[in-house]
Formats: C-alpha cells, structure tokens, sequence
C-alpha cells in the first residue's frame, strides 16, 4: 500500500461507513428505526431557516474552542482543560457585565468590555494550567481536569451563593441581563447574533495565519513534533508552550462570552455546553488542521442541533448524535493507526 | 534505597529462585563499588562451576581478563574473533578498534588564545561521576573525545553546551573568562557555542519539517509573518553551499543519514566560538565523512575550536590535536594525539596502563 492522498481518503470515507454501521446498530439495539432517526436528524438540523440558525448558534462556540485546541494541539499539549477555560471566561463575562450593567455606558463598549473580560478570565486559568505543567511537574491532562472541577464549583457557587437571584437561587442560573445588554440579533431570527459569528469565522482565520503563516506557528509546531530538538535549534520550548495555552484561554474564554452574552443571557450551571470536549473530538478528526476545522465544527454542531427532536418524536434519547460523533472519531482514529501499521510493514517488507 | 550494586544482587537471586540456566549481564561492573563487583565475580565464578552459563557483555579488559573463560569481541555488528585464556591484551585491543593506520604526519598548528577554560568541574550523570576536571582549549584546536559509550563524554560534551549543569567548578568563554556556569545551552548557544547530537532526528532535527522550515527556526529570524521568498532563497544557498541531496521542501527525514548530518553542518550559525560533536560521521560512507571533516576545519582555520565524541580510533586519532580518554568517569589529562597510537588508546580505553597516565601526569 502506498502512502498518497487516495488511501487516506479512503481510510476515511471507510471510518464514516464503520462509524454509521456501528450508530445504526445502536439504533436496532434501542429498538428504534435508524433510517427515521437519520431521516429526523436532518431535517432537525437543515429542515428550515430556524434550525439553521439554531446550528450556527452551536457552531460558534464549537468552532472558538476548536480554534484554540488547534493551537494547543500543535504545540503538541491535550489541553483538556479547555471546558474549565469556557466556563472561567463565562464567569468574568458576568463579572464585568454585572460592574458595568448600571453604568449606563453605550451597550456595545460594554460587551466588547465583557468579551475582552472573558479572555482574560480563560487565558489565566489556561496558563494556571500551563504553569502547572511547566513548574509543578502536573501532566496537563491532569491539571486541566482538576481545573475542570474548580471551575465547575466555582460556577455553582457563583450561581447559588454571591450572584444568586433575588429570593431564589436556582439551577435555571443568574437573573438575566437587560435586553439592550444582549449581543444584537439579526432582524428575522430569535437567536442569530451575526457579531459572534463573526468573532468565530475571524477566530479559525487567525489560527489558520497563525499556524501557517507566522513565526510563531513554525516554532510551536518545532516545539510540538519534537520539543528537544527545537530546544537545541533554540527555541525557548516552555515559553511557547505557555504561550500556546495563553491563546487556547482566550478563544475559550471568547467561547464562554458568547454563551453568556449571545445564547443564555445569563450564566447557568453547564455554561460550557460541552463545547470544550467536543472541540476536542473536532479536533481530532481534522488531524489538528486549520483548513479543515470550519466545515467539520459545523457538521457536528448540526448533529447536535438535528438530534434535539428525536426525544420527541422518536422517544430516542437526543445523546445519539453523541453516539454518532464519538464513534466516527474512533473509528477515524483507528483509522490512521491501521494505516501506519499496514504502512510499516509494506516498508519493512520492501 | 538500594543501591545499583544491591538491586542487581537481588535480580540474580530473583532469576536464580525462578530457575535461570543462563545469564546474561550488560555491562554489570558500572555503577557498583570494587566490593560489590569483587563479591559478583566470585557469585559468577562460583554459578559457572556449578554449570551454568554467563553471558558477560562488557568493555573493560581487565573485568573480562579476571572473569571469563572465553572471550568474543564484536565490532560493528560483526564478530571480528574470540580468544582463550591466557589474553593477550594487544591482541584484543586490535579486535575492538582494528589494526593501525599510517596517519599522516599533522601538521603543528599555532592556536590562538583560550576559547573555553574548564576549572575543576565535578559531574554528575545517571550512573557516572566525573571529578576535578581541568581543560583549556585553544582557538582552532580539535579536542577528541574516546572512550567506550556511557563512559562519561556525553555528560562532559553537554555540559559544555550548558545542557547538563556541574556541581562543582566552573566554565568560562573565551579570552575575558567569561562565567557561564549555571548558565544555560540557550545563553551558550548565543555566545557561540553550537551542540550537534548524535541522534540527528530525534535530538537536533524535527521530523515532519522542511528543510527550509528548519533554516528559519535556527536562523531566528524575526517578524510576525515568515518570510518565506528570503527563507527560501537562504535554504537554496545552504543547501548548494553543503551539497545537500534534497530540495528546500524536502522533509529532513526524507534525506540520508549522510545528508541530514550535511544539514545539520548547514544549520550552524556564523561565526561560532566552539562547536560540540557527538560522533560526526557514525554511520556515513566515505565520502560523507570526507566532506564532513573538510567542513569542520574549515570552521577551525578560522578560529573555531571543536570537541567531539567518536567511538572510531582511527577518527579520534586522525583528526584531533589533543585527546582525553574516559573510562568509567574518569577522565585522562589532555594526550597529545602526534604521540598516540591505536593500541595505546585502545588499552586506555579499555581500563589499562592508567597508573602510567598519572605518574606521567605527575612528573609533568
């Protein structure tokens, strides 16, 4: 076997086939008809104008945090952390936005303020992480899952003790904001803020420049495929490892402003959606390339989205698009693995 | 804890108790103590009478003349020949490093003035301890390293690079003796001071990167966006200037082992005070070792000083003005290569004729 473009691609239009075939066999297992539910997926993401919007919605937090992991990923770092690096910048968002919401200032400085807060607020716990790792010896994996529970309770103290409503704390998470303090909608939507999908779609630009384009992309790469080597061509490796998590907070931290100012208004308990972890498995499927993390970010947000009804109609569970997604990441990944041990042994044999 | 001595008892009591017909033992006389040892040779002795089998791998000649019955030397990945007792040390010492080579007569160069100066300098590695080393060397010297792996030159070559720091003593660059103790290969690294690793892709190159991409990263070239026109146009002339088999866009994986060793050349910056080598032709052909060694005194013609490691006597002798051998951490003063030969190399490195060294040493 060779290895070209053709036999990559096809590992992965067989990693989509194993992945559907192992998804419908869950389907016949919860006694359920798999063409209805694929059927319903789709027009619950594509079905109209609505859902649509509902998918982009998801898609830009989805593709904020897979900006950052990409960055991360690149310097060769798991920053699992990232959903505690979401919630920490949906945290200071509500900080700042409460400061400033009786200051009467022009609504619009107010949330570039809050967004800037949010960065802030994921840049640091990103670089807690980071300092971790560089100083304290913690695997990053480690430390940002520790950091994950932090933020976690955190939040839920936030939420029930020092900014509970009036009266009564309650799960459903903080009082509102005014509405003249909500990212603006797009006239004919309920909930499409075009100002954040902007933030995403200049967020992968960036990454993408970044990563290809700069000097500081070229070293974090050095840094991620071989850290010793670039260590002996000079590159100050720790430096830009802490650097790389500095960026991945504040994409998070942009991630977890716009779940405060665009989607809930508020911050809630699981203000992190996920997205952090699943950002993840975006990553990864995209083989950790820019080019390719936009349409991929999209593709699971809509299963996400389009997997909303099937409680309803179906009275399937709405994790099937989990089900799905999580499956064809494995069998991706497995992918890959076959392929470089079929490759080897081509190798020795030739 | 226990001791490297006391662990290693306690795992041939444990293949003992699970039954073992045959031992096998890598190099078992490093990091133990002469009691220790004296006490394993004897257990050793004492299992072969009773019948079983000891694989002893190892390269000093005197362990290996008091313990075994039977010796086989292997060079390069052949079996070059075996010998019974009584050993003849010569014998086996030509065996290890192969027979003499009429050398050219080297010139006497004139060398300028200090590069490096190393003020008793006390080491630690993992399994090896270098004490109280002195050496001053000289602008446009060569200094070889010889001695068999884990003797102690990797730890003492890195730490001339600021990558391996000593507990005692100092390092100082230069004719001003600058301190750089306690410094680190970063700040060597800009005072001129280059380190080229023996495993190319896994210490000095990154795999997965271009030829070009790796001219940019040791370069340091400044900016925000890279440059890729100059980047392209200084990979092109590097590449022609060291007769690289391989294009700008060539992944350095991608290239022989001959041609990544001529990138590596490449990479180095200009001028450099001092260039750190770990075995600089390991595994070429010919006329890489050639273009290799041409490169590098070049370098020296023009005032740069290099150390370098080899396990090849005949490059330790060839190409070096002066020589220091190590054996076990301990570290011979500086040899004047012009009166060396293979064999006595050989037996130095092999553990032999050091009491000599330091009676020399000490009339001197």
């Amino acid at each position: 076997m060779r290895d070209n473009r053709a036999t990559r691609l096809l590992f992965q239009v067989a990693a989509i086939l194993f992945a559907l075939i192992v998804t419908t066999g869950v389907l016949f297992l919860a006694k359920a008809q798999p063409f209805a539910a694929y059927k319903y997926i789709v027009l619950g993401a594509l079905g109209s104008w609505d859902v649509v919007t509902n998918v982009l919605v998801s898609w830009v937090p989805l593709l904020l945090a897979t900006s950052g992991l990409l960055v991360t990923f690149t310097v060769g770092l798991w920053n699992i952390g990232i959903e505690g690096q979401i919630t920490l910048g949906a945290i200071f968002t509500t900080w700042a936005m409460r400061l400033m919401e009786q200051s009467g200032w022009n609504p619009t400085l107010i949330l570039i303020l809050a967004v800037l807060a949010g960065m802030l607020g994921g840049a640091l716990w990103a670089m807690l992480a980071g300092a971790l790792k560089t100083f304290g010896g913690v695997n990053e994996i480690f430390g940002g899952l520790g950091l994950n529970f932090v933020a976690t309770a955190l939040n839920i103290w936030l939420i029930f003790g020092p900014w509970k409503r009036p009266g009564v704390a309650s799960m459903s998470g903080t009082i509102p904001f005014d509405r003249s303090l909500w990212m603006p909608i797009a006239q004919g939507s309920s909930r499409l803020t075009p100002a954040t999908l902007v933030m995403a779609i200049i967020g992968i630009l960036v990454v993408y420049a970044m990563i290809e384009g700069t000097y500081f992309g070229l070293r974090l790469k050095a840094v991620g495929k071989n850290a010793r080597s670039a260590h002996i061509l000079g590159i100050p490796t720790w430096q830009y490892m802490m650097s790389s998590f500095a960026v991945c907070g504040i994409f998070a931290g942009v991630a977890g402003a716009v779940q405060v100012t665009a989607v809930y208004h508020r911050l809630i308990p699981s203000i992190s959606s996920g997205y952090g972890y699943l950002g993840l498995m975006v990553a990864m499927l995209v083989g950790y390339r820019a080019s390719l993390a936009a349409p991929v970010a999209l593709f699971f947000a809509a299963l996400n989205v389009g997997s909303i009804q099937l409680p309803i109609v179906l009275k399937l569970d709405s994790s099937l698009a989990g089900v799905l997604q999580g499956t064809l990441v494995l069998f991706v990944i497995l992918g890959q693995g076959v392929r470089s041990r079929i490759l080897k042994k081509t190798k020795v044999k030739s | 804890m226990l001791t490297v001595g006391e662990r290693q008892q306690l795992e041939i009591l444990r293949l003992l108790w699970l039954g073992a017909r045959a031992l096998i033992l890598d190099e078992p006389t490093t990091g133990i103590s002469l009691p220790q040892k004296e006490k394993l040779f004897a257990t050793l002795k004492k299992l072969a009478s009773e019948g079983m089998t000891i694989l002893f791998v190892s390269h000093k000649l005197e362990d290996v003349e008091a313990l075994c019955n039977r010796v086989s030397v292997l060079r390069q990945g052949k079996l070059v020949g075996s010998m019974d007792p009584p050993f003849e040390t010569g014998a086996l010492v030509e065996m290890m490093f192969g027979k003499e080579i009429a050398l050219e007569p080297k010139a006497q160069l004139r060398f300028g003035s200090n590069v490096l100066h190393i003020k008793h300098v006390d080491l630690e590695g993992i399994r090896i301890q270098i004490k109280g080393l002195d050496l001053q060397v000289r602008a446009g010297e060569v200094i070889g390293l010889a001695g068999m792996e884990g003797s102690g030159q990797t730890l003492f070559l890195g730490a001339c690079a600021g990558l391996a720091q000593p507990v005692g003593g100092s390092f100082c660059l230069d004719e001003d003796e600058k301190d750089m103790t306690g410094r680190t290969y970063h700040e060597f690294r800009k005072h001129g001071v280059a380190y080229l690793p023996a495993a190319r892709l896994e210490q000095a190159l990154v795999p997965g990167l271009t030829l070009t991409e790796h001219f940019i990263l040791s370069e340091g070239m400044k900016g925000l966006f890279i440059d890729r026109k100059k980047a392209e146009a200084l990979a092109k002339s590097r590449i022609q200037a060291f007769n690289i088999k391989g294009r700008p866009d060539s992944t350095v994986e991608s290239l022989s082992g001959g041609n990544q060793q001529r990138a590596l050349l490449a990479l180095m910056r200009d001028p450099l005070k001092l260039i750190l080598v770990e075995h600089p032709t390991r595994g070429l052909d010919i006329e890489s070792t050639i273009y290799i060694w041409n490169k590098l005194k070049e370098r020296c013609a023009r005032g740069t000083s290099i150390i370098f490691i080899s396990a090849d006597l005949d490059e330790i002798l060839k190409y070096s003005d002066r020589v220091l051998v190590f054996f076990a951490g301990r570290v011979s003063p500086p040899l004047e290569a012009r009166t060396l030969s293979v064999e006595r190399l050989g037996r130095l490195i092999g553990g032999k004729d050091w009491e000599t060294l330091e009676m020399e040493a000490a009339h001197a």
